[in-house]
């Protein structure tokens, strides 16, 4: 192998790699010298069998009604190598960087917070015009609370994080497949696990910059879209 | 699964709709901004007097179904205006985060919402009723070129216009086209069936919001042409009647028609 020919192998590797790993990259070098959170949560698929447990304990936690779900598990059967097998992907508010809710809310109900970059939405001044809804890229992530009558969605658990406590999800998934913490800090478990993981956003090409990263997530299923209400064909 | 990533128009309008301030100011500009000039226009230039006082001679120039319509469509329309400015631009300009704007800000999307369905009927009553008077005619031409004779500079102009002159057809006509965009996206955005989804919705928006722009400023300038600058034109929307003086000229050629 010549010289010319390992360079462009490296460039080659470098590049792929890169892009691969763009959206989690991106993610930890923006927000390190800033001083201020960048809260995140990595999923890891290999470690999640479909339980729900976090669907059940975050309407408990979040006093949402049965039917009206933060977070959910998209559930399908895919194919590869001519080979069946399941698919559970956890789904909810991806938090994102660049948020397409933030920008049509015509009331600035909805927000993203300075200190951790949680997308909040103010019930007092929500006018539930759903403009939010119709304008994100993951379908079902918001939708309107029955109790409020107005715009729900996953704020990482903010009354638990911000006591340091970790998002109910989190807290109660027996295969410890969700993992939260700070972008911001190097040293922190999501940090290492992003870096030494090839983690994928879902529908990267939306640009809104997700906050919510997956392992063992193939290159086709994250281009997919998928929704918090799929109807279910079969539940594990 | 949905394998439809296609995005088709919405980052492009998604990326206009973050231009929030520029978009709340344009929004200002076209009631407050317009309302402005024409204030400054009829402070330079003086309003439009009628040549030859009021004859006393009353014409009939709307039915009462007219008249009707006509307030049926305005006084929502005001309203739409005015709590539509709020929606459209007041996170721009006032507080979000202090308690009174969310029960204000409730209160404007509710009133919003509420006026949209007289409005539409109001401006459906008034377009089925009054468009083939509003085809464009040659001499409507001349009307703008002259400028419908109100920039006067000293001198007494009055072009030809029918029952409606141009520039009332240039409105009805701008009016129309806004209303129907206006009233297409407001209802599929009012309506929680019809939503559109994310490929389309920043252009539904953007349209709601652009249409409400331009229907806004020729508002200002119909309430103004109505209200200030044409004397007695607004009693005739009133009353149904106007001034034979009035009727010879601003709407010679529709005159020349009713007089015996």
């Amino acid at each position: 192998m010549d010289r010319r020919k390992a360079i462009q192998l490296m460039i080659g590797g470098a590049a792929i790699s890169f892009v691969s790993a763009t959206p989690a990259i991106a993610a930890l070098r923006e927000n390190s010298q800033s001083g201020k959170k960048h809260l995140a949560m990595l999923i890891d698929l290999r470690r999640c069998n479909g339980c729900k447990a976090c669907v059940t304990s975050c309407g408990v936690e979040n006093g949402n009604r049965p039917n009206e779900h933060r977070t959910q598990v998209f559930q399908a059967v895919a194919e590869q190598d001519g080979k069946q097998y399941a698919i559970n992907l956890p789904l909810l508010c991806n938090n994102c960087e660049e948020p397409s809710c933030v920008k049509v809310c015509p009331t600035g109900a909805t927000f993203k917070r300075e200190q951790d970059g949680i997308i909040v939405v103010d019930a007092t001044s929500c006018i539930n015009c759903h403009f939010c809804a119709m304008t994100c890229p993951y379908d079902g992530s918001r939708f309107t609370n029955s109790d409020t009558g107005t715009i729900d969605k996953c704020n990482f658990c903010i009354q638990r994080t911000s006591q340091q406590l970790l998002p109910a999800c989190v807290e109660s998934c027996p295969g410890a497949a969700r993992v939260f913490g700070d972008l911001s800090d190097p040293d922190s478990v999501i940090s290492q696990l992003l870096t030494k993981h090839n983690a994928l956003v879902i529908q990267s090409e939306k640009n809104t910059k997700p906050n919510v990263f997956y392992i063992g997530l193939t290159q086709e299923e994250a281009s997919q879209s998928y929704s918090l209400n799929t109807d279910k064909k079969w539940q594990r | 699964m949905d394998t439809n990533t296609e995005a088709g128009s919405a980052p492009f309008f998604l990326e206009l709709l973050s231009w929030q301030t520029t978009i709340a100011w344009l929004l200002i500009a076209s009631v407050f901004g317009v309302a402005l000039i024409l204030s400054i226009f009829v402070s330079i230039n003086g309003i439009s007097r009628l040549e030859h006082g009021y004859s006393g001679i009353k014409i009939r120039r709307w039915s009462i179904k007219s008249i009707i319509a006509h307030w049926l469509g305005a006084i929502p329309c005001l309203f739409l205006i005015l709590t539509g400015l709020i929606l459209g631009a007041g996170k721009a300009v006032f507080d979000t985060h202090s308690d009174w704007w969310g029960p204000f800000v409730n209160l404007a999307a509710n009133i919003h919402e509420f006026m949209g369905f007289p409005f539409i009927l109001g401006a459906i009553a008034m377009i089925s009723m009054w468009w083939r008077q509003q085809l464009f005619v040659r001499y409507d031409l001349d009307w703008f070129k002259q400028m419908g004779g109100y920039i006067n500079n000293g001198k007494h102009n009055h072009p030809d216009a029918g029952f409606s002159s141009g520039g009332e057809k240039m409105w009805f006509w701008t009016f129309t086209a806004c209303f129907l965009v206006l009233a297409t996206t407001g209802l599929v955005l009012f309506f929680p069936q019809l939503h559109p989804n994310y490929n389309i919705a920043p252009l539904i928006i953007t349209l709601h919001i652009a249409s409400a722009m331009l229907l806004g400023a020729f508002a200002v300038v119909h309430i103004f042409m109505a209200a200030v600058m044409s004397q007695g034109a607004i009693k005739t929307m009133i009353t149904g009647y106007c001034d034979s003086n009035w009727a010879k000229q601003h709407h010679n050629r529709w005159f020349e028609t009713v007089k015996k």
